[in-house]
């Protein structure tokens, strides 16, 4: 059932301020069909399976092409989408049943059916096509235990075409998911997690055909198929992507643009340009003097449209490594930052972070103390850990993103007030994703985060659970382990109750704030810009920050 | 003429092998893990273990080596770490981009040069010459990312002439090729200058004037002929420079060709494209020269009783 809808907190809901502008406004406007949506991206997208995509922007496309079984809708809730109602959830809370809609079609032709939502989930699991989201669905039950089955199958040197599909260890399936008939589904979890079903509303959770996305293997990568609005015409890499309606889509008669056009690889300042000139009809965030320019000039300025506060950003401090291990220290470093005056520097694109949570998250604590700037205090602190005269230590950053190096650059010059030398540490962001999961590597580096849903377990249980830590590809890259913190986050996944369980994250979240294993900075608006012709394009604060694929061009 | 072409050929071959180490070598000198970017950032162990096996990433480099050249003795560039596209294909669907945007700098430059080297040799010493020769040096000495965002700048995103970037038709291509165009003008305008100079002081062109031909037959037919030879054997070894220019005009311009390809495999630790592409660069640089330097021998003859 829909468990949201209980959720008591609506600090979230008010902080979330959206500039809407005409383009928002649902007055009497009767939406079209036709035209051409113009987008263009940074990078070329490394995939657009919804099970590989990992950015942004790759998320935003990956909505074109695929639905999921849910969407969450503004009051926290659930619209169903694939599925033909919201699910049966029994009373315990770990069986949810969906009917699915009949008369659903892949642009292959193939309809939509139970086995291919079971196949779906099941492939988290697969050695073969287990992705970086593939933890997303971790609380389905026996999804591990197939798992580990099919690693020994993939160790055994005979692996090769027994049973069924090659499979011979048991479990041969996830007995958590079930197709019932044609069109019934049942996903059974371990534990009830009430996130699970907001998980199903993030791109990972849209529905793949069985047979084509196994025949292709990998190269679904470059060739996805879904049942989304739109279908994948042309894709040269690194070039260009272009998509049309899907006839065989089941919204296929709604309005909306005949085609979307997407260039690959232009720069953010280029597509600003271009976007001026009107050759864009959308652009996802801004560089520093782009938007100053934009918001200062009265036709751009409505056009701006900005999510406050949906990503922190951070320095994680590596609670592995001395002096990081020391819990004063941490203290001192986040008294020894001036945020205000770094939101200034930031050009007031954000708000001071007082704790993890993003703000656009539903249980965001509004109320938490954060620590204020107070350098005297920082140097009684490290004198009082052992540090009188300061140490010193390796900041790392991404030397291609503007904002982490001003953020690193910022930092630097008040952690040396204080006595601590920083040196920095510009690197690649492949190379910062590499170090940064590896264990005693990194003392401390820029970071930020985008939530993928709206729950804060997203958020504290991938960065700052310690059950989590692994010795490479961490993602919690402070490697900040408290027993306390591992209980909590083990209680709310089996709390039942929402409030409850909205509770265990408050403490979680507390606890947090007060071990400091981030110097907690800022929480970063995502700007976006939309031509005044594109019409019901939808925004949020979470992965992607816009939805597109129920706009409309009107001009 | 036989064993120089063998040894030029040699010598080919060794510079092609040389790069092929030295950017195997060098690409592999570089920190971070590939199976990292390959799987994104929250991969498990096991992913990232089979990538490895997958590429050969644990064994030793000279091992690497090895393989990496007996591929590229087959013809074969691999295929991308990021996108799974042989490197080949991917090379090919980005030429006829660079090609196309080359070819139309070329003509606008030749178009422009050649008249105005005419024009300056003819009016030696006159304030046009001296005009042309200030613009020319300018012409030579800009850099061409900064020229390629001034033109966007202004010529596009202030008076909106050209689309600012990316590729979605012909006209996309003008202004980059322009670009191009103007970076190399200035040279070949001199060049025509000095050629045509020269050519119009030989006696055979006095020999054109005193039996009676128009001057404009004295300059196109008689002086600009041969005043071309050595401005075209110049024009195909910069055939294989203009691929320097243009990886910052396609990358100014967003236009998916050879230079964006080279510049985003490096972002994206992308290693058998960057090797790809730098193989690739070499091929025709190489490959220009020796056509050049055969070419040459045959066009002018003197090159040949020399030798």
């Amino acid at each position: 059932m829909n468990t949201s809808n209980h959720w008591n907190d609506r600090l979230a809901a008010l902080l979330f301020v959206l500039l809407f502008t005409t383009a928002c406004l649902p007055a009497a406007e009767s939406p079209k069909r036709g035209g051409t949506l113009r987008l263009a991206v940074e990078s070329d997208p490394h995939s657009l399976d919804a099970a590989q995509v990992f950015s942004n922007e790759e998320a935003l496309l990956g909505f074109f092409l695929f639905n999921t079984l849910l969407e969450a809708n503004d009051e926290g809730g659930f619209t169903p989408v694939l599925a033909e109602a919201l699910p049966i959830t029994s009373p315990d809370r770990l069986t949810h049943t969906f009917h699915l809609r009949h008369g659903v079609f892949f642009s292959n032709g193939h309809e939509l059916e139970a086995e291919d939502v079971v196949y779906t989930f099941e492939r988290y699991f697969d050695p073969t096509s287990a992705t970086a989201t593939s933890s997303y669905f971790y609380s389905i039950e026996g999804g591990l235990a197939f798992l580990e089955a099919r690693k020994k199958e993939a160790a055994a040197p005979d692996g090769e075409a027994r049973g069924k599909r090659g499979r011979w260890i048991e479990p041969l399936t996830v007995s958590g998911l079930r197709a019932l008939d044609r069109y019934t589904v049942q996903i059974r979890l371990s534990q009830p997690d009430l996130s699970f079903l907001k998980v199903l509303t993030s791109l990972p959770g849209a529905i793949v055909p069985r047979e084509e996305t196994e025949k292709l293997g990998r190269q679904f990568s470059n060739h996805p198929v879904g049942t989304g609005r739109f279908m994948l015409k042309e894709w040269t890499r690194g070039a260009r992507i272009r998509m049309v309606r899907n006839p065989k889509s089941f919204q296929g008669n709604r309005p909306g643009p005949e085609e979307v056009d997407v260039l690959v690889n232009v720069d953010r300042s280029t597509q600003a340009m271009m976007f001026e000139r009107g050759e864009l009809d959308f652009q996802y965030f801004l560089q520093d003097p782009d938007y100053l320019r934009m918001k200062r000039d009265p036709k751009l300025q409505p056009l701006i449209h900005v999510i406050t506060g949906s990503s922190p950003t951070f320095i994680f401090l590596n609670c592995e490594l001395p002096p990081f291990t020391n819990r004063l220290v941490r203290l001192a470093m986040n008294h020894a930052v001036d945020k205000d005056a770094l939101v200034k520097v930031m050009a007031n694109r954000g708000v001071v972070q007082h704790g993890p949570l993003p703000l656009s998250v539903r249980g965001f604590n509004n109320n938490l103390p954060g620590y204020a700037y107070d350098p005297a205090k920082a140097r009684a602190l490290l004198a009082e850990a052992g540090f009188p005269n300061g140490f010193e230590t390796v900041l790392w950053a991404n030397r291609d993103a503007p904002n982490w190096m001003k953020i690193a650059l910022f930092v630097q010059e008040n952690l040396r007030e204080v006595g601590v030398t920083v040196v920095l540490k510009e690197i690649s962001f492949p190379t910062l994703l590499e170090s940064s999961g590896r264990r005693k590597t990194v003392p401390m580096g820029v970071w930020d985060w985008v939530s993928a849903y709206d729950d804060p377990k997203d958020t504290l249980d991938s960065m700052l659970n310690g059950d989590n830590i692994t010795d490479e590809g961490c993602m919690n890259a402070s490697f900040y382990a408290n027993p306390r913190v591992q209980q909590l986050c083990k209680d709310a996944v089996a709390e039942t109750d929402v409030t409850r369980r909205s509770e265990f994250y408050r403490q979680i979240e507390s606890q947090i704030v007060e071990d400091a294993p981030w110097i907690f900075l800022i929480q970063l608006n995502v700007e976006m810009l939309c031509q005044p012709w594109l019409k019901g394009f939808k925004l949020s604060g979470f992965w992607p920050p816009a939805r597109l694929d129920n706009c409309w061009i009107e001009r | 003429m036989l064993f120089r072409l063998s040894s030029r050929l040699f010598w080919s071959a060794v510079t092609l092998l040389g790069t092929a180490v030295l950017t195997f070598l060098l690409v592999n000198a570089v920190p971070g893990d590939v199976a990292r970017v390959i799987a994104g950032p929250k991969a498990s162990a096991d992913v990232i273990k089979a990538i490895h096996t997958k590429f050969h990433l644990d064994e030793p480099i000279w091992k690497r080596l090895g393989y990496h050249l007996n591929d590229l003795a087959h013809g074969d560039l691999g295929q991308s770490f990021v996108t799974e596209q042989p490197v080949a294909e991917a090379i090919l669907t980005r030429l006829p981009t660079t090609a196309a945007v080359s070819a139309l700098a070329i003509v606008m430059w030749m178009l422009l040069a050649v008249p105005l080297g005419v024009l300056t040799a003819k009016y030696s010493g006159s304030w046009f010459d001296r005009i042309v020769l200030v613009l020319s040096t300018l012409s030579l000495s800009l850099p061409a990312f900064w020229l390629a965002r001034m033109l966007q700048y202004s010529l596009s995103y202030k008076l909106g002439w050209f689309p600012v970037a990316g590729f979605r038709g012909f006209s996309h291509l003008l202004l980059p090729a322009a670009t191009l165009a103007l970076l190399t003008v200035g040279y070949y305008a001199r060049l025509v200058h000095s050629n045509m100079t020269e050519v119009l002081n030989s006696p055979y062109i006095r020999a054109a004037r005193a039996k009676g031909a128009s001057e404009t037959a004295v300059l196109f037919k008689h002086g600009l002929r041969n005043a071309m030879i050595p401005v075209i054997t110049v024009l195909g070894m910069d055939v294989a420079g203009l691929l320097g220019g243009v990886l910052f005009v396609e990358n100014v311009f967003a236009l998916p060709g050879i230079g964006t390809l080279a510049v985003q495999s490096v972002f994206n630790l992308d290693v058998p494209v960057i090797m790809g592409t730098v193989m690739f660069s070499a091929v025709i640089v190489v490959g220009a020269n020796l056509v050049v330097d055969v070419l040459y021998r045959w066009i002018d003859p003197r090159i040949k009783s020399a030798a």
